[in-house]
């Protein structure tokens, strides 16, 4: 329970960190938000019409003040509204989410379902054919941006053999090929990953007395190394989490699927920061749950490292 | 130094070729990759163009070898970039240990917090798109990976009895550094560059591709790909070319940095 209490309040420091920084990215910004801001509204800006939204803003006060404010607005739910449209940025982001969820839920199963048996495939078996092949072609995914890999998918699966849709709406068939995008992309590293812990988990002696009382190779590394493993996976599926988001951001806008991601490209494209930095805080935020969720998991199912915790 | 494995050869033969492709074959070629020559638009593969034209008649081969360089000059500007800067606070933090370390450790952890494209999208959602923009979203992250390990490195390293001999016999600080500790960061820090290149390579073709990264007549693979995606069913061709570069080029990264990583692993 410590163990998770000093966790969360690590990652709400992180989090109050990310805040700052995202505050920040409005000074970076060049010109003046006001400005753009009835620019945007179809207003000539005159120096009357900028001091006044300025001081209906708030622009005018001290940095750390803004800040303040922005702050108490972020924690009350409110994240300002966008340039774009003056819709709240808080709204619009909630309303993407089970868009993303879905895609990235997709994704994760698919990501799973090909790892785990690849990699313990791998790990009994590393020297023939197959194996050499498995892990030259996870190499190989691996090394390539998941737009590519999807790409790709699209060209074979829905152009060559016209067997799936190139995606595009929310349709239970439309997250096929997104899912399956994101599904490979992330299986690749994921695999890696597990299978490097199941070559750590493999040397130990308690692998070597499974061996010696006469289990086969398989059920030694089902029935012992995998359980072993499952911490370093669980680590690693928080990993494959939080990559699944990013790559979500790419893979949404290829298939026009209309989630978060999708939402911050575009606010990117339209210069529109209140929804740019409501995005980040968001991102931050999510990462920082699955990573501490992650966490937790790892203690429940390894008692060793509740103790080593801090 | 042990034998190379076979990843790691075939993996610097593919870098090679890459590397040698993009710069080469734009100098050689007698098609210009950016000036349009509508009246020979979209050609299938034949004598005149190996791989055929694209929707504005420039010849396809030239053109993803041009963008190839852009690419993997960015992809290394960045990386050298947050090699130095990763490279000079891991040493910092590892030597002085206390508050420098802490920080060190601290930023670390916000960076997980800011994952892949995250802090990116930010910069380029305020800044003007273009070269610098694209090299300040892709190098406050990368830094701290390089960093971390090095700092490892260096801790674990100072701690050794032959450094301690060093500084019995008086050497300074600099002379530790530069003949006791910098012969065990360097093979470590290779391999973070590799990823780090690796990574910086995939991130601002996704940009690009995102029509975030490098505004025209500036093209990288990632550029080329998102301007030939509504033609993808059309011709697959112009979308699948720089995606293969892409495919080789990351994958040589990886074949290389794996085989330095661990010689006795590879595919």
């Amino acid at each position: 329970m410590t163990f998770a209490v000093s966790r969360a309040l690590g990652a709400a420091f992180a989090l109050l960190v990310v805040s700052v920084l995202t505050f920040s990215l409005t000074s970076l910004a060049p010109g003046d938000p006001a400005e753009e801001l009835l620019r945007r509204g179809g207003i000539q800006p005159t120096q009357a019409s900028v001091a006044a939204l300025r001081a209906e803003l708030g622009l005018d006060r001290p940095a750390a003040v803004q800040y303040l404010g922005w702050l108490h607005g972020v924690l009350r739910g409110d994240f300002g509204r966008s340039y774009a449209d003056g819709t709240p940025v808080a709204a619009q982001i909630l309303s993407r989410v089970p868009a993303t969820l879905r895609l990235a839920g997709a994704g994760f199963l698919i990501a799973v379902a090909l790892a785990v048996p690849m990699a313990v495939r791998a790990q009994i078996r590393p020297h023939t054919a197959l194996g050499r092949i498995t892990r030259a072609l996870t190499s190989a995914i691996a090394a390539v941006p998941p737009y590519v890999v999807g790409i790709l998918l699209v060209s074979v699966l829905a152009v060559e053999l016209r067997i799936l849709p190139t995606g595009g709406d929310a349709t239970a068939d439309g997250v096929i090929l997104p899912g399956l995008t994101l599904g490979v992309a992330t299986a690749a590293p994921l695999m890696r990953l597990l299978r490097s812990e199941l070559a750590a988990v493999d040397g130990s002696p308690f692998m070597a007395l499974a061996r010696a009382k006469g289990l086969t190779v398989r059920r030694a590394i089902v029935l012992h190394a995998l359980p072993a493993a499952a911490p370093g996976a669980i680590s690693a599926a928080g990993v494959a989490l939080i990559e699944l988001v990013g790559g979500a951001v790419v893979v949404e806008t290829l298939f026009n699927w209309p989630g978060v991601g999708q939402l911050a490209v575009t606010a990117v494209r339209q210069r529109d920061i209140p929804m740019v930095q409501g995005y980040v805080l968001f991102a931050a935020m999510a990462t920082l749950l699955v990573l501490v969720l992650a966490d937790v998991c790892v203690a429940l199912v390894d008692p060793r490292l509740r103790d080593k915790s801090r | 130094m042990t034998r190379p494995t076979a990843g790691l050869t075939a993996g610097g033969a593919l870098l090679t070729v890459v590397v040698l492709g993009c710069f080469a074959l734009p100098l050689v070629s007698p098609h210009d990759p950016y000036r349009p020559d509508p009246v020979n638009a979209l050609l299938p593969p034949g004598p005149g163009h190996w791989l055929g034209t694209d929707q504005l008649g420039r010849d396809l081969l030239t053109r993803t070898a041009a963008a190839g360089r852009t690419s993997l000059l960015f992809a290394l500007a960045v990386t050298a970039a947050t090699t130095v800067i990763g490279t000079v606070t891991g040493a910092v933090a590892g030597l002085a240990g206390g508050w420098p370390d802490r920080i060190l450790r601290q930023t670390s952890t916000m960076a997980l917090a800011l994952p892949g494209l995250t802090l990116a999208l930010a910069v380029s959602g305020v800044l003007p798109p273009g070269y610098t923009t694209l090299f300040i979203a892709l190098v406050p992250l990368g830094w701290v990976s390089c960093a971390s390990v090095v700092r490892t490195v260096v801790r674990r390293t100072a701690m050794t009895d032959y450094v301690l001999a060093s500084r019995t016999m008086g050497a300074s600080i600099p002379q530790l550094l530069r003949y006791d500790i910098a012969p065990h960061v360097l093979g470590p820090a290779c391999t973070v560059a590799a990823g780090d290149f690796a990574r910086s390579l995939t991130a601002a073709t996704s940009l690009s591709f995102l029509g975030i990264g490098l505004p025209p007549p500036h093209v990288d693979w990632g550029g080329m790909i998102s301007e030939a995606t509504p033609l993808l069913l059309a011709s697959p061709r112009l979308v699948v070319v720089p995606a293969i570069a892409i495919a080789l080029a990351g994958l040589s990264v990886m074949l290389v940095t794996d085989g330095l990583r661990d010689p006795a692993s590879g595919p």
